[in-house]
């Protein structure tokens, strides 16, 4: 039977973002919401003094703040913290923080390697590619300890090269999807080896790559397309105009020229960026 | 040493004063000597600054004529720090209400040897919050803490003094109509029988304009007769009303006088009651003074007369949750929470009419919501009386943080009780 929960606390008009995810809050409803959904980012985010105080502050929940801070500062089990915040509120039932918190212990008894892949998982669908890689990248040196499957392996570095196209660019990432497919097998790992590859413009070593797999002409054709609609679209971007014409800049030598381009570009990202967090 | 629980009510021509007497259980109302009038107990609202100290009613009289000095009225209707020069020396109006409440009150500990105030509550004809600001003022000149004093309007009092009556006493409707300089004020007290606790509701009309009851010497002889024509009209105004007359209480100094009471006497019969008298309100903010929070819960007029709850899940069990308290002054009668749906798209509000007990239910269901999980669709809901029989509910979509934006579409109902 439905029901209509009274949310408890203050909705905030000044939101919080959660710490190395893409998630912000306003109220304590929404925190619970975070938490059930992304619990391997947990750790990162409740162990933060300043979103206790956001709690206790902006929210109004004095005592769940107050507890919150208390937890930190002894560095308590993260489902004491966990248990805080859910029983601050009446967004879950009884018995489904005890299922949350049940699933918790049974993850925390879970192989430590698969914590961390988890871990890396979700800083990648929150977009953070710096602290994925950094994840990926212990799992894959310490592989043969954490007696990771080969093809298992081959995920990690296929997930290692998403990150770093946006962190390391295209050639780094091209040798981790290559990393990928030499362990998992996988045609998706391929394709996106090969992309990156074109993408760097390192044409040498994409034919040569075409060659040493074998790739078919199909599979060629659908790359060369793949590559020429992307190619369009980007052309099509007027910041890649002003890019094109600051990097022709400080090539001839304008160096004030350049940076003035850039400046410019660089603040209407920053306006961009303070609008959609207002 | 004895503590006294005193009322003290302000008519624009004196004060009553009523005094809790313990061994009776009950307010009488108390005449001080040297200061009131010993038929009435009615004190003269005149006070005398003199050698550092205030002379109040009739003390105050007989002080000015003996040391040749001047008094001046304690009035309502003063700024708090309107300055006012008697016998050549300067005094806020504050300071003078002040003193003259000191003298009072003076007068009566000195009676009772000595004994201390526990507790004052005042109340007065026709009090604004101004008035009350300076009352409250005054008793704290004179070294009253919050907590020992009050402040309440008639209706209040006379309510305070009804439900201290007896039970057969109090049945049927029970009017009082309260004769002052600017007209008269009928309150109707109407008690709910149905159910035991149920509140009490007054009814006030202001009737200002309808009677002249100061009437010069020479307005006497043509006048009277006109007079007495509005006071019979105002009686069959507090008559008239929808429920059955059962008691007719009439108040006022100004219609004090033998034409006027047998006039009132026609009006008596088997089923009403009259009673004329001067201290009604001294006696019920007497017991407001003694009990802060009667039993009984009284409604009055301006205040809503339903409660509206609102059912929900909240401290872990479904519930109608309060909204809005029968008895809230309308221009309060408004509150605002903020709900998640879960597994339903249905408010459901419900209505108590506190004068039957009747309790509604309407249901409220907001169309064409935006299509999310379940659990991430947060509304805020406004609930507000437009007037004592109109509600009037807002419904607002809020989103869900930056996981569903808020689209901000209103949803309004109106519900005519």
């Amino acid at each position: 039977m439905g029901k209509v929960i009274f949310t408890k606390g203050n909705y905030s008009p000044n939101p919080y973002w959660l710490k190395n995810s893409k998630l912000s809050i306003r109220s304590a409803e929404e925190l619970v919401f975070c938490i059930r959904k992304n619990p391997e980012l947990c750790e990162d985010f409740l162990y933060d003094k300043e979103l206790a105080a956001y709690i206790s502050d902006e929210l109004g929940l004095k005592e769940t703040g107050s507890l919150l801070t208390d937890l930190i500062e002894r560095d308590a089990p993260l489902k004491d913290l966990i248990s805080v915040c859910f029983t601050s509120n009446d967004y879950l039932e009884k018995d489904e923080i005890e299922e949350f918190i049940s699933e918790l212990s049974k993850v925390e008894r879970s192989e430590e390697w698969v914590r961390i892949r988890n871990k890396a998982d979700s800083y990648l669908d929150h977009e953070n590619y710096k602290n994925a890689v950094i994840n990926y990248r212990n799992l894959t040196k310490e592989a043969e300890n954490l007696k990771i499957t080969t093809e298992t392996l081959g995920d990690i570095y296929h997930n290692m090269g998403v990150a770093m196209l946006h962190t390391e660019g295209f050639l780094s990432a091209a040798d981790c999807f290559r990393e990928a497919y030499e362990r998992n097998n996988r045609e998706e790992s391929m394709r996106d080896y090969l992309l990156a590859l074109k993408f760097s413009g390192n044409d040498a070593e994409y034919r040569s790559a075409l060659d040493i797999y074998g790739i078919s002409e199909e599979t060629t054709t659908w790359l060369n397309t793949a590559f020429f609609h992307t190619e369009l679209e980007a052309d099509a971007e007027p910041e890649l105009f002003e890019l094109e014409e600051a990097v022709k800049l400080l090539r001839s030598g304008k160096v004030n020229e350049f940076y003035a381009i850039i400046n410019k570009m660089t603040g209407r990202l920053k306006e961009q960026y303070r609008k959609y967090n207002e | 040493m004895a503590s006294l629980m005193i009322g003290m009510d302000f008519y624009d021509t004196g004060v009553y004063l009523g005094l809790w007497a313990e061994e009776e259980r009950g307010a009488k109302s108390f005449a001080v000597p040297g200061i009131s009038d010993e038929e009435d107990g009615h004190i003269p609202l005149y006070v005398v600054p003199g050698n550092g100290e205030f002379y109040a009613g009739h003390e105050g009289i007989e002080y000015a004529i003996r040391e040749h000095c001047n008094g001046v009225s304690v009035l309502y209707g003063r700024n708090v720090r309107e300055k006012i020069t008697v016998n050549m020396e300067e005094y806020d109006s504050t300071e003078l209400l002040s003193g003259f409440m000191g003298a009072v009150l003076g007068a009566v500990k000195k009676h009772f040897g000595g004994a201390s105030i526990a507790r004052l509550c005042v109340t007065g004809t026709r009090m604004n919050d101004a008035d009350e600001k300076r009352l409250k003022t005054a008793m704290e000149m004179l070294g009253l803490k919050p907590d020992q004093y009050a402040v309440i309007n008639h209706a209040n009092a006379y309510a305070r003094y009804m439900l201290n009556q007896k039970e057969e006493d109090r049945k049927g409707r029970a009017a009082a109509i309260d004769f002052d300089a600017l007209g008269a004020m009928i309150y109707s007290f109407v008690p709910y029988e149905n159910r035991s606790g149920a509140p009490s509701h007054i009814l006030s009309d202001d009737l200002s304009m309808m009677f002249k009851s100061d009437l010069s010497s020479s307005e006497k002889d043509s006048k009277e007769d006109e007079q007495i024509k509005a006071f019979e009209n105002i009686v069959n105004t507090a008559i008239s009303k929808n429920l059955p007359l059962a008691r007719l209480l009439v108040t006022g100094k100004s219609v004090d006088n033998e034409k006027i009471k047998n006039v009132l006497k026609k009006y008596a019969s088997e089923n009403i009651r009259i009673f004329f008298g001067q201290n009604l309100y001294s006696l019920g903010a007497c017991y407001m003074a003694v009990n802060e929070t009667p039993k009984e819960k009284t409604i009055f007029d301006g205040e809503t007369l339903h409660s509206i709850s609102m059912e929900g899940y909240k401290d872990s069990l479904i519930d109608a949750v309060e909204l809005i308290p029968a008895g809230t002054p309308l221009k309060n009668a408004k509150k605002e929470v903020q709900v998640i749906l879960d597994g339903t798209n249905e408010l459901v509000f419900h209505v108590l009419d506190m004068r039957n007990g009747n309790r509604n239910t309407y249901t409220f269901t907001p169309d064409d919501l935006h299509v999310r999980d379940n659990r991430t669709q947060r509304l805020e809901v406004k609930v507000f009386f437009l007037d004592k029989l109109t509600i009037v509910l807002k419904v607002r979509d809020i989103g869900f943080g930056n996981i569903y934006p808020a689209t901000f579409r209103v949803w309004e109902q109106v519900i005519q009780l």
